[in-house]
């Protein structure tokens, strides 16, 4: 007697991700309520399972759906924004003109970005760094937004850098209430005590679809010199402090079960070792750590981080790779951390579209070792489906299409001419698809977009709806700055 | 009383036009206007639909309308082995171009390219026939890419030309497999067969389908390939080449000349350093010049730029390539400011990467900024220059193509900004330059010809011409045995290096 299934997808290349790296020619994947119930060849499936639905995935790849394990929230406002001289606006943006309606219409634009290239999963620090939690309305309206697009999503949430900040001090925001626009400053306790609000609200809300994590920025200060970018220096009284918030996230994070992410440059860890011991440094790292960037670590900090089993989200399209260097991946790989290939999307220069930076991510280390024998393209698809999973402490739930598993995936059309011949196919994946080349993206069971159409969204009105909302904060910013284009930008080597 | 309206084929309107033009204009709710197959007028909207009456028109609101991509070098062939290649082992290209293709085959991939162009807004094309060298044993290879090309209807420039005498990339002697009445047929061949049968497609194809294929040929290393590499271990024995390389040199700048064909090669580190310390200044620079297209230029130096300036010969950069690692990057920023014209390329679709000229935009400012740590490096306008224009002026077509002007054929792509990921369009060019893919083109239209429209191709069954190419392929590696480039084992998956293959 043939079981109910809610969804069966047949006729596929199954590139499954598992351990075992098994592909299944031919193969399909059974799904009930928002379960994997079974992966195998099509014509088991249709032996053992009736469909409510099915879909066809004849030359098409069936996978996991991508794990985008860093990316920003408000970012898909301002792309393409940008001068490499002026910079781009969006801290102050963020911190003065924005209204929670701007950030649910931020946050549905991005999440219908990434349902498009096929992301099921992807975490977004709401704001810059550091995180805008002046007001927890802001990440709480991201979090609706990505719950009402049926994604699955991880919000960093958490307190500015104390000695670091990027916003003015003393530290405000400005939110519009009751028709006006009224600044207040806030402190570092209060945008903590905000962060664990959101928390403890939203941490597994959405039927589990919605985490959330906390993001300080720079969990043992930035000390990279950037080539002068970030200038700060850490006074003697300020060390102490820096040891003492780190031991507060680290409690935090034990008490209510949730992951820190945070940013690692060259120097951090050292820094952090110098004045505190190796001892309680390791004691604050761990496997529920996720370092964002990790560029230019020296070989002593590799170790540390590999040693603790952090995990790792490098993001090969950002600009720290231009300020700091490259991040030692194929290094941190070997120390025993888990690495994951991220966008740090998607503003100022790159968008939503991890795979993407696949390539991106196995060229800056063929390019530091000089062989194109280092990070083999299966490593690299891993590190976006279940390695990335690991990086956020749910590859038991999500990043390979197993049984029990929940049913987050994707298919790929390959019956096109940059896909054709599809001899190799995970090389496929990793050198020649782009994001739009997915064509069907379901998560928690549920069919989210079918042959390039949205199903729970109308995108065309999410669209309309950040064209509306961008045009009323661009009223108010000069952005000459910044969008000029002088004859140098059409015509020089250099701006 | 209304005017009458001037009757025309095709306009594109209410679209963003960016022109590409000398001035750079962008013309919201713009409008481009052709007849036949030149653009007739570019403006806004309001006033050329004033002006003229369209048989077809295209509505482009919500899209940008801009010149058709120029991609300066690729491969014919490496549409059929994408994504077959293992770090230590290379790829099969060569047995398979030389011993396992019929002519259909090449027809088949020729067609498979041209379509993967054609959807990445890509309206002219350059493709070197084969790996390098070119295959130019019989004509016919040729022949049965340039049908496709005709059929379809792309622009495309084809590069023909001899393997290079001293590289044995092919088996020495040279030999290429034919399948004839129903048979492989084995066949040897000297450089001077293959210049002659070069010639032979030069006189027939240049100028030909209305003008929309040119020849070029194609030159593996015009002046030798000194600089070893992992994958090119070949040494040259000076004294016994030099003076061959300078007498082929020579040969091929009298073709050039005498045919009107440009000439297409590759140059690495050295090569040109010892042409001009071996032939001398004077005579490197009779043979290279406006009409040299020299493909890679990895890790020249100062002197080589400075004499590739001087030639005003045009350069064109690949960035993720394999002999970047290994060799050192193409020096971009110092050769446009010595004054060298220099563009971006795909270098065809194998063995991982695609035709998709807009990923490279990205790819390229972004390798260059980390190269020089600095952000100011390679404007997004620029680079768009960089795959329009500038790649125009480095085929010797600018007066034709390249930009969006009254006079000039009627290349256009629409970019469909109806996209999240396109949204909110604030700086467009920039816009464009950074996160344009090129899935994100849904109509390009090449000599007034719609060739794609809202992403369905037009001039040919998309469809059956990939099933074409999946049966050409499985044919032909019914021959060669590939299993080795295509093993799943553990490192694949789970090891950050790859040891499969390495020696030692």
């Amino acid at each position: 007697m043939p079981k109910t299934a809610d969804l069966l997808i047949l006729d596929g290349t199954v590139v499954t991700m598992d351990d075992a790296g098994t592909i299944i020619e031919g193969g399909g994947v059974a799904v009930v309520g928002d379960r994997i119930d079974a992966v195998g060849s099509s014509d088991d499936l249709r032996r053992d399972y009736h469909a409510t639905k099915t879909i066809d995935a004849r030359r098409k790849v069936i996978m996991p759906g991508l794990v985008d394990t860093y990316g920003h929230a408000g970012h898909s406002m301002v792309r393409g924004i940008y001068h490499p001289v002026h910079g781009w606006p969006a801290g102050h943006l963020y911190w003065h003109e924005t209204t929670p309606e701007w950030w649910y219409a931020e946050a549905r634009l991005a999440a219908t970005e990434r349902v498009r290239f096929g992301v099921t999963t992807g975490a977004s620090v709401i704001g810059s760094t550091p995180a805008r939690l002046d007001n927890p309305v802001y990440a709480i309206r991201n979090a609706e937004a990505y719950a009402s697009v049926g994604m699955r999503a991880v919000l960093g949430v958490g307190p500015p850098d104390p000695f670091v900040s990027h916003i003015p001090v003393p530290w405000d925001g400005t939110h519009w209430e009751n028709g006006e626009w009224v600044t207040r400053q806030f402190t570092y306790e209060e945008a903590l005590a905000n962060a664990l609000d959101v928390a403890r609200d939203w941490h597994g809300a959405a039927e589990g679809r919605i985490r959330i994590a906390l993001h300080p920025p720079y969990l043992f200060g930035r000390h990279a010199t950037d080539r002068d970018r970030f200038k700060w220096e850490y006074l003697p009284e300020h060390i102490p402090v820096v040891i003492e918030k780190a031991e507060e996230m680290r409690d935090l994070a034990n008490r209510y079960g949730l992951q820190i992410h945070t940013h690692f440059f060259r120097g951090s860890v050292e820094f952090a070792v110098h004045h505190f011991g190796r001892e309680r440094v390791e004691s604050l790292l761990g496997p529920d750590v996720l370092v964002q960037h990790g560029n230019d670590l020296n070989p002593s900090e590799v170790e540390i981080v590999g040693g603790t089993r952090c995990n790792v989200a490098t993001s090969p399209s950002t600009t720290e790779n231009i300020w700091c260097g490259y991040a030692p991946v194929v290094e941190l790989l070997e120390a025993g951390a888990n690495v994951a290939i991220a966008t740090d999307g998607s503003a100022p220069r790159f968008s939503f579209d991890l795979l993407k930076d696949v390539p991106r991510a196995m060229w800056h280390q063929w390019i530091r070792f000089q062989t194109t024998s280092v990070l083999p393209a299966g490593k690299a698809l891993r590190m976006v489906t279940i390695d990335a999973a690991k990086a956020l402490n749910m590859d038991d739930q999500i990043g390979s299409l197993e049984t029990g598993k929940k049913a987050d995936m994707i298919t790929i059309d390959l019956n096109q001419p940059h896909l054709t011949p599809h001899t190799f196919i995970p090389q496929m994946l990793t050198y020649y698809v782009n994001g739009n080349d997915v064509d069907t993206t379901i998560v928690d069971g549920k069919v989210l977009l079918e042959n390039r159409r949205y199903t729970t969204v109308d995108a065309q009105a999410v669209m309309d709806q950040a064209l509306e909302e961008s045009a009323r904060v661009f009223e108010r910013v000069d952005l000459s700055p910044y969008t000029e284009m002088p004859r140098d930008y059409w015509h020089g080597a250099r701006y | 009383m209304e005017q009458e309206r001037q009757q025309i084929d095709l306009l594109v309107t209410g679209g963003t036009v960016m022109t590409m033009n000398g001035q750079h204009e962008l013309i919201e709710n713009g409008a481009v206007a052709v007849a036949g197959n030149r653009i007739v007028a570019v403006g806004p909207r309001a006033e050329i639909e004033a002006a003229y009456h369209a048989a077809k028109t295209i509505d482009a609101a919500d899209k940008v309308i801009m010149p058709g991509l120029i991609d300066c070098y690729s491969h014919a062939g490496h549409g059929m082995i994408k994504g077959i290649f293992r770090p230590a082992l290379g790829w099969p290209a060569n047995p398979i171009y030389w011993h396992a293709s019929t002519p259909d085959w090449w027809y088949a991939e020729a067609m498979l390219s041209a379509l993967e162009r054609v959807r990445f807004g890509t309206t002219t094309g350059v493709s070197i026939l084969g790996a390098t060298p070119a295959r130019a044993d019989n004509p016919i290879y040729a022949d049965r890419h340039l049908d496709a090309i005709s059929d379809i209807g792309l622009r495309a420039v084809l590069g023909v030309g001899p393997p290079d005498p001293f590289i044995p990339h092919i088996p020495t002697p040279w030999s290429g497999s034919h399948f004839e009445n129903g048979e492989w047929v084995t066949r040897q061949f000297t450089y001077e067969d293959a210049i002659e049968n070069s010639r032979d497609v030069i006189r027939r194809w240049h100028g030909g389908a209305d003008g929309r294929i040119s020849i070029a040929l194609a030159i593996a290393y015009l002046f030798g390939r000194r600089a070893i590499h992992q994958r090119f271990p070949y040494h040259y024995d000076t004294e016994r080449d030099a003076p061959i390389i300078l007498k082929n040199a020579r040969e091929s700048r009298e073709i050039a000349d005498a045919e009107g064909v440009q000439i297409h090669t590759h140059v690495f580190r050295g090569d040109l350093a010892f042409a001009e310390e071996y032939y001398g200044r004077e005579t490197v620079l009779e043979i290279l010049g406006p009409d040299v297209v020299l493909d890679h230029v990895n890790d020249i130096s100062p002197s080589e730029i400075a004499l590739i300036a001087e030639a005003k010969a045009n350069v064109v950069t690949v960035t993720f390539v394999g002999e970047t690692v290994g060799y050192g990057a193409c020096p971009v920023i110092p050769l446009l400011e010595a004054g060298a014209n220099v563009v971006m390329a795909t270098d065809g679709s194998a063995p991982y990467f695609s035709l998709d000229l807009w990923k490279e935009l990205s790819r390229t400012m972004f390798t260059h900024r980390i190269q020089h740590e600095d952000m100011a490096i390679l404007p997004p306008g620029k680079a768009l220059r960089m795959v329009t224009i500038d790649a125009a002026m480095t085929l010797g077509l600018q007066d034709e193509i390249g930009s969006l002007e009254v006079g000039k054929k009627a290349d256009i792509i629409l970019v469909d900004l109806r996209r999240p990921h396109l949204t909110p369009r604030t700086a467009l060019p920039s816009l464009l330059a950074y996160y344009a893919t090129g899935n994100d083109v849904d109509t390009t239209i090449v000599d007034g010809k719609v060739l794609m429209e809202n992403r369905v191709v037009l001039t040919v069954d998309e469809s059956a011409m990939l099933d074409m190419a999946i049966d050409e392929q499985r044919r032909s590696l019914e021959r060669i045995d590939i299993s080795q480039f295509t093993e799943l084992d553990e490192q694949f998956w789970t090891s950050p290096r790859d040891q499969a293959g390495v020696v030692g």
